[in-house]
This record gives structure tokens, sequence and C-alpha cells, in this order.
């Protein structure tokens, strides 16, 4: 799929969303009497997403939309295997504790970075993802008091 | 002259050790976002917005406004040794700072950047002093009309002005609108587009959604670039204050810092408009434009005095009229909601001496950074070369423990997860994320003044053209809006 068809699609699901809230909007009541309603601004901004969306999306078929950066694979693959990593993340907290899983996102995060790691990057690492919990406990749960998620390790 | 002495107040009250501490700390990470060429102010001010507000009111705020200025002196450092630009200000800096290196001067090319930055730091902090008040007395005198006519002009502007794309800005605006309504109806009280997720009830915070939009999405992006480019070499000593130099720029340095203020003030022009004018200018009333561009200190000289004193003009629509002009303003913005404090033309009544303190910290930190800059350029330098593999786990670390202590709630990672995301995808295909987060912060508002309007006025929409200052506003925004049109029209005949 190449960044054009991506934008095209992405202006095509910004219209259905404009067409839902402008649905929804109608449904929450536009006006009240003579007052303006809660339907009464996401009314005008639902239409408003609809119409620039549209308008995009054509100018995108005439061939109109000079996008200046593309999606290149490599840079993709990096970010869906962070966003997947830090998914991972948050499922595993409930067990693990915020602490000992953001132990194990560090390394996996520099994982999705760079795959390729060299002995002494892998020393690099392993000395971040042993201190980054450590600062951040007393960071986060002893300065600022914040009550961090608990594991099954107590932590 | 009595907003000097106020201002000389608030400098004495930002010497208290907290507040020293909070803006060196601000200041010093400003350094380093504006090294970094994949973290913009905007990115760093949003990461560290969830951990400073939990340091409190005006420490937080003096932290979070040094992220931003201190970003400008940093961008310099690579512009002038590497030839990269840690951040979009810094662009102009590159032309003829890193030329001067090349040529073997970096030393002094550092030198002039650095005091060029606090002498526009300087300028700006007083005119910032000297205006901020009698616009926020300007603006008491609007009512909820003038209001919702102002944010609508300053909205206009920021999207027209603010991206390369118009139609995609005004998109990227009315979608954050939209986010900015997900939750209870502010008058009526019926939940909207919560999607049956009670998480979503009390809406979607600004701070998050600014930290997936800019801190995440910047970052992923540059997962792609690579950072390349010769260190260039330079000597301590030709760091040192070169009188000759100050001189022959002394006239350069004023007049950047004006002309960059005075631009730098109308929202969506922001610091890199203001730097390229200043720039410009330099070279078209040069007794030898040629020399621009191949290592003149005057083009080290222009730019960086104009990104500084633009920089401090950004504060005053935020603080006297509540208006965010930039992104990373949005992000202060955000910052001053969550600490309890709505900026506009009343803070300067109700609460004066937060406003002079952080107006004072500026100051402090100005000062701080002529020091900071000078002994940590090594350490700047050599930071742009630490591997994205270690830097970024550890920034997406923190965002993550930051988020989550906003409301202590796993969810909040999840949306700001989504966000970044969504900013991903519009960075590549050119939505500008600027226009969606002063959407999201200012739509509420602009939603509930339209609202209380038409509820005084029973639903009669002439109400916001019976005041003469609302009309002049609205004529202005349609004018804001059309112009680029006209323009593209007529250079289209042109041609």
């Amino acid at each position: 799929m190449t960044t054009q068809t991506i934008d095209r699609v992405f202006a095509g699901c910004l219209a259905v969303l404009g067409v839902y809230i402008v649905w929804n909007a109608l449904a929450y009541g536009y006006m009240r009497g003579t007052t303006p309603g809660p339907g009464f601004f996401p009314f005008w901004v639902g239409l408003g997403i609809v119409g620039l969306s549209i308008a995009n999306l054509i100018r995108s078929l005439r061939g109109a939309e000079i996008l200046e950066s593309q999606f290149d694979a490599i840079g993709l693959y990096k970010a869906l295997a962070i966003v997947g990593f830090v998914a991972g993340f948050i499922l595993l907290t409930p067990w693990l504790g915020m602490l000992v899983a953001s132990g194990l996102l560090v390394p996996a995060l520099a994982f999705a970075i760079r795959p390729r790691w060299t002995r002494r990057f892998a020393a690099t690492i392993v000395a971040v993802a042993l201190s980054f919990p450590v600062l951040c406990y007393y960071l986060f749960a002893v300065y600022l008091q914040v009550p961090l998620v608990r594991g099954v390790f107590g932590i | 002259m009595d907003a000097l002495a106020l201002l000389a107040d608030g400098i004495s009250r930002a010497t208290s050790p907290e507040l020293l501490i909070a803006t060196l700390i601000g200041v010093v990470v400003g350094l380093i976002v504006g090294v970094l060429p994949g973290i913009g102010p905007a990115a760093g001010t949003a990461i560290m917005l969830p951990v400073a507000v939990g340091f409190g009111g005006t420490a937080a705020i003096a932290g979070l406004a040094g992220i931003y200025y201190g970003a400008m002196f940093g961008g310099a450092v690579t512009s002038i040794l590497l030839g990269i630009p840690g951040d979009a200000p810094s662009v102009m800096t590159v032309i003829d700072g890193h030329a001067l290196a090349k040529r073997g001067e970096a030393g002094r090319a550092l030198g002039m950047s650095v005091y060029a930055s606090f002498i526009g730091g300087v300028i700006g902090i007083v005119l910032l002093a000297l205006l901020s008040v009698p616009v926020a007395q300007a603006a008491l005198a609007f009512g909820p009309t003038e209001m919702t006519a102002l944010m609508c002009f300053a909205l206009s502007l920021v999207t027209v002005l603010g991206g390369r794309n118009i139609l995609k800005g005004f998109t990227a605006l009315f979608l954050g609108m939209w986010v900015g309504m997900i939750g209870l109806d502010p008058i009526a009280g019926p939940t909207r587009y919560t999607f049956g997720f009670l998480d979503l009830f009390e809406g979607i915070d600004f701070t998050i959604v600014a930290v997936g939009l800019y801190g995440l999405s910047e970052m992923f992006v540059s997962l792609s670039q690579e950072t390349t480019g010769k260190l260039e070499s330079y000597s301590f000593k030709s760091l040192l204050p070169n009188l000759r130099d100050l001189v022959t720029c002394k006239w350069v340095l004023v007049s950047s810092s004006l002309t960059a203020f005075f631009v730098g003030v109308v929202p969506g022009v922001g610091a890199t408009a203001s730097t390229m004018l200043a720039y410009a200018t330099a070279k078209k009333y040069s007794r030898n434009p040629s020399e621009f561009g191949s290592g003149s200190i005057r083009g080290v000289a222009a730019p960086e005095a104009a990104n500084n004193s633009a920089s401090y003009a950004a504060m005053i629509p935020l603080f006297a009229l509540g208006i965010p002009a930039s992104g990373t303003t949005a992000v202060l913005l955000g910052g001053l909601l969550m600490v309890g404090l709505q900026p506009g033309p009343l803070l300067f009544t109700t609460n004066p001496e937060f406003v002079w303190t952080v107006f004072g910290s500026f100051w402090i930190g100005n000062i701080m950074l002529v020091f900071l800059t000078t002994i940590l350029i090594p350490v700047l330098a050599s930071i742009v070369y630490i591997s994205t593999s270690v830097l970024y786990p550890v920034v997406i670390g923190i965002v993550i423990f930051g988020v989550y202590s906003i409301h202590y709630s796993m969810s909040d990672v999840t949306i700001a997860l989504i966000a970044g995301v969504i900013g991903y995808v519009m960075l590549k295909l050119d939505y500008s994320p600027v226009p969606l987060v002063l959407g999201l912060v200012l739509g509420p508002l602009l939603e509930r003044g339209v609202r209380r309007t038409l509820i005084v006025s029973e639903g009669n929409l002439a109400i916001f053209v019976q005041q003469p200052i609302a009309l002049a506003l609205f004529a202005l925004t349609i004018g804001v809006l059309v112009l680029p049109v006209i323009t593209r029209r007529l250079f289209a005949k042109q041609t």
C-alpha cells in the first residue's frame, strides 16, 4: 500500500467519523427550545470534518496532494514493534508490577529499534534496564508519591 | 515602569531554592531537547508535563517554560558543530554557523550564538513584561462574545500559518475539537461520544493526548532517520565573549530581537518563521549581503537573537489572553490548567505573584543558559551521538510513568499510545498535530463561549456581530481564511 493510498483511506475514515459525529449530534439534540443543545457544536464540527475530508480525498484522487514524507518499511516496522511492546507492557503490568515490567520494557524497546546487538551495546542496555526501574521508583513512588501498580513480586 | 519593578520583584522571588532547581532542571532538559533532532520543544515540554506538574504550581511552569527557551539555546550547538538543526527554529543558524565551523571558527560561532540568544532573551523578557499588562487590561473589556471571536481569530491564524496544507490543518483542528467534546456535556449534562467506556465519562485529558501526539509520534517518525555529520572542533577560549563581534553585530542583535518579538507575538507565526524573517531582514540591510550564507557572524547573530526573543513573545497571547500561539505554548496552557490556573487577562489581577515570579524565572533561566551552554557544549554535542536505541526506551519509559501518574490509570497510557500512533500517521500524511492539540484545548472553551452567548441571546446569532470588537475580529478571521485562496488564485493566474 503506497502512502498516497493510505492518505486516501485516512481521509475516507475521517469522513465516516464525521458522519458518525453528525448522526450522534442530532441524537443528542441540536436545539433545546430556543437555545443550542448538546448536539449543536458537535453537529457543525462533524459537518466540518466530513466536508474537509471529502475535499482532501478529492485533492488526493486528482493528484493535487503532494506528500513530503513517505512511510518507509524500516521506520514503520520499528514503530509497530514499539507499539506492540508498550501494549504488552500495559497487559503485563497488573501481574508483574510497573517497576518489573519497565525493566523488561527497556531492553524490548531497544531490540525493536536496534535488533542486532554487540556485546558492548548489550551491556549498556542491561545497565539501563536495571537502573531505570530504580530511577522511576525514587522519582515517582518516593518523591512524587505516585502509587505505582504492584505485581506478584510485591513491587 | 511599574512593569519593570514587578519584573524585578519576580526575579527576586524566582531565586528561591525550589524555583532555582526547577528552572535549572527545565533549562538543562531544554538544552538536551534543543540538541536532539528527533524531539522538538513541543514534544520535550509535553513529555515532561506529567512529571513537572507533580512539583506544584510556579515551579512546574518555570521548569516547563525553561524547556521551551532552553531548547532555543541548545538547537544552535548541533546546528553549528554538526550542521544538523536540533529543532526547527535553529534551521537558519546552520547556514552561516556551520560554514564558520568548517572554516575553523566554530568557537566564534558558538560564542556568538550564546550571547545573541542571551541578548534576544533579555529584549524579549523586557518587552514581555512591558506589553503583557496593557494587553491583559485591554482584554479585560472583552465579554464572552469578544472572547469567542478572539478564539476563532487565533485558531484561524494558527491553522492557516501553522502547516503546509491548510485543508488538512483545519481537518486536524476539527478533529481536536471533537476529541475535546468526548465526555460529559459541560452545559446540558449528558455524555457524548464515550462509546460506553466509563473512563471516557470525564473526557480525555489534554496532557495525555499531547504527550502521545507530540512526544511518541515524533520519536516514531525519527526512527527512520540516522544522525550523520562530522563534529567540527573548537577551543574553549574561543567561546568567551568576542567584543569586536558583539560591536559589529549590535544593530543586527537589537533589530532581529525586536522584529522577531513583534512578529512572534502573532498566534501561529512562532519562533521558526520569526527567525527566518529576522535572517532575511539582516541580510537585506547588510552592507555586504553576499557574505550571508558563506560564514557571516551576523548570520548567526540574527537567527539566534530572533528565536529567543520570539519564544518570549509567544507568552503574551498565552498569559494575557489565554490563547496558545504555538504547539509548545498549547502544552504550557495545559500545564497552567493542570496546576489550577486559568490563563487570561484575569490571571494578572487574581494571581499577579505567580505571573511575575514565572516571568522572573525566565530572566534567571536566561542567565543560567549563558553559563550552562558554554560549559556543556562538549556534552551537548556528544548527546546527538547517543544511540536512539538507548535514549528512546528511557524516554518512552518516562512517558509511560508520567502519563500513569496523572490519574494513576493504565487506561491513560493506552490513550497516549493510540494518540502516538495517530500522530505518527498524521505526520506522515502531512496533517500537522499542532491544530489538533489547539482544537482540543480551545474547542471546549469555544463551545462554552458560543453556547452561553446563544443562551443569553435566546439563539439569536446576530449577537456575534453586534459588538464592534467582535465584529472586527470576525472580519479579520474571514480575511485570514479567504486571503490564502485569493493569493493562490492570483499567483496561479500570473504563472
